[in-house]
């Protein structure tokens, strides 16, 4: 069962949007109950998956524009302020800074391919683009990321 | 993630959950709440069929109550033939050594009434008109020179020669009332005879509206 077997992976790409724990899990709730409530909808074209993952981002885009009054530096200030992994206080301001600087698709392409471990084709049609444009993306977020990065460690 | 810079994958570490539990009891609740409150998605299409149909019985009525008193006057043309009552005169004209003509005139057109000094138009002030179909039938002959009628002033030729057949004509105000209260000859070869006075019409008392 995907809710099962995934939902971890759900929840970090939930986190990685929402910058919170508990309601990245929350997302990932509604998220279900409403693909549940709407399973009519899903017509078997495409796959499950992408659907599911469809609903998992809007879930938390949703709290996300509810939520906060969205200045993209939000989320980055909440990642200062309470780091929710694996980093340290020095090293969360540098990678939050860093993601801030990506555009949404960017994010979310990488959130889908490192946490989801989906292929390309998989996030292309989780995301309505072409394959080519995952791709295409992926490299440019993480030149972004690797220059900004490079940066901060010089600085 | 092997393609994936390692400094990259430390950027979005910090983000990755482990360890939550699923919580799928949950999910069927809320989403059994939700389709309780608004069971799949058949209640709003059949609201919205049902106002659909709502609107569309609505839309017949309204053509039919438009539509109903001008079909019943179209219908009332088409299938009585007529507006009002017809009438229907036969006058015999005997032609000597047994042969005879039988002439039928039925008229239709604009109202008539009758009371008892005989048919008059309904509507006065307004040209009146009434449609004559004759048919001439001859017995013991096969041909007459002429078949006419004449009234005061008018004399309506209906066919020369003649043999058994019908035709059409239109008069108009007193003419045609001339016709219908039996104030009219028909000649038919040399024999004449006062066309009888018409049956029919619509009978009205003993008051005639005044002109």
């Amino acid at each position: 069962m995907v809710y099962l077997s995934r939902f971890n992976e759900f929840c970090s790409v939930a986190n990685a949007i929402l910058h919170d724990r508990e309601r990245a899990k929350d997302a990932v709730q509604d998220a279900f109950v409403s693909a549940l409530s709407r399973r009519d909808q899903w017509r078997g074209e495409g796959s499950l998956d992408a659907w599911l993952w469809r609903a998992v981002l809007n879930a938390a885009r949703d709290r996300r524009r509810k939520h906060e009054a969205i200045p993209v530096s939000e989320p980055v200030a909440a990642a200062r302020a309470e780091p929710s992994g694996s980093f340290d206080g020095s090293a969360a301001g540098a990678f939050a800074d860093a993601l801030a600087g990506l555009t949404e698709r960017q994010r979310l392409v990488l959130f889908l391919r490192y946490y989801g471990d989906l292929g390309y084709r998989q996030i292309a049609e989780t995301l309505g683009i072409k394959p080519g444009t995952v791709a295409a993306t992926i490299h440019q977020a993480q030149e972004h990321l690797r220059h900004r990065l490079q940066v901060a460690v010089d600085d | 993630m092997t393609e994936h810079d390692p400094l990259v994958g430390q950027v979005l570490e910090g983000w990755r959950v482990q360890g939550e539990v699923p919580d799928w009891e949950d999910v069927l609740a809320r989403a059994g709440r939700v389709e309780q409150a608004r069971p799949e998605r058949w209640r709003p299409r059949r609201v919205a069929t049902a106002r659909r149909r709502l609107y569309a019985a609505l839309i017949v009525a309204g053509v039919v109550a438009v539509a109903a008193p001008a079909f019943a006057i179209v219908a009332r043309q088409l299938l009585s033939g007529h507006p009002v009552p017809g009438t229907m005169t036969t006058t015999h004209v005997q032609l000597g050594s047994g042969r005879s003509a039988e002439l039928r005139l039925r008229s239709r057109g604009s109202p008539l009434g009758r009371d008892s000094t005989g048919f008059h138009f309904l509507r006065a002030g307004t040209s009146q008109a009434r449609f004559f179909r004759w048919t001439l039938e001859l017995h013991g002959l096969d041909q007459v020179a002429v078949a006419r009628i004449t009234l005061r002033g008018r004399v309506i030729r209906l066919c020369r020669p003649c043999s058994t057949g019908g035709g059409l004509f239109v008069l108009r105000d007193g003419d045609a009332l001339q016709l219908l209260n039996g104030r009219a000859t028909l000649r038919v070869g040399e024999a004449r005879q006062r066309v009888a006075p018409a049956a029919g019409g619509r009978l009205l008392g003993a008051r005639r509206p005044s002109l």
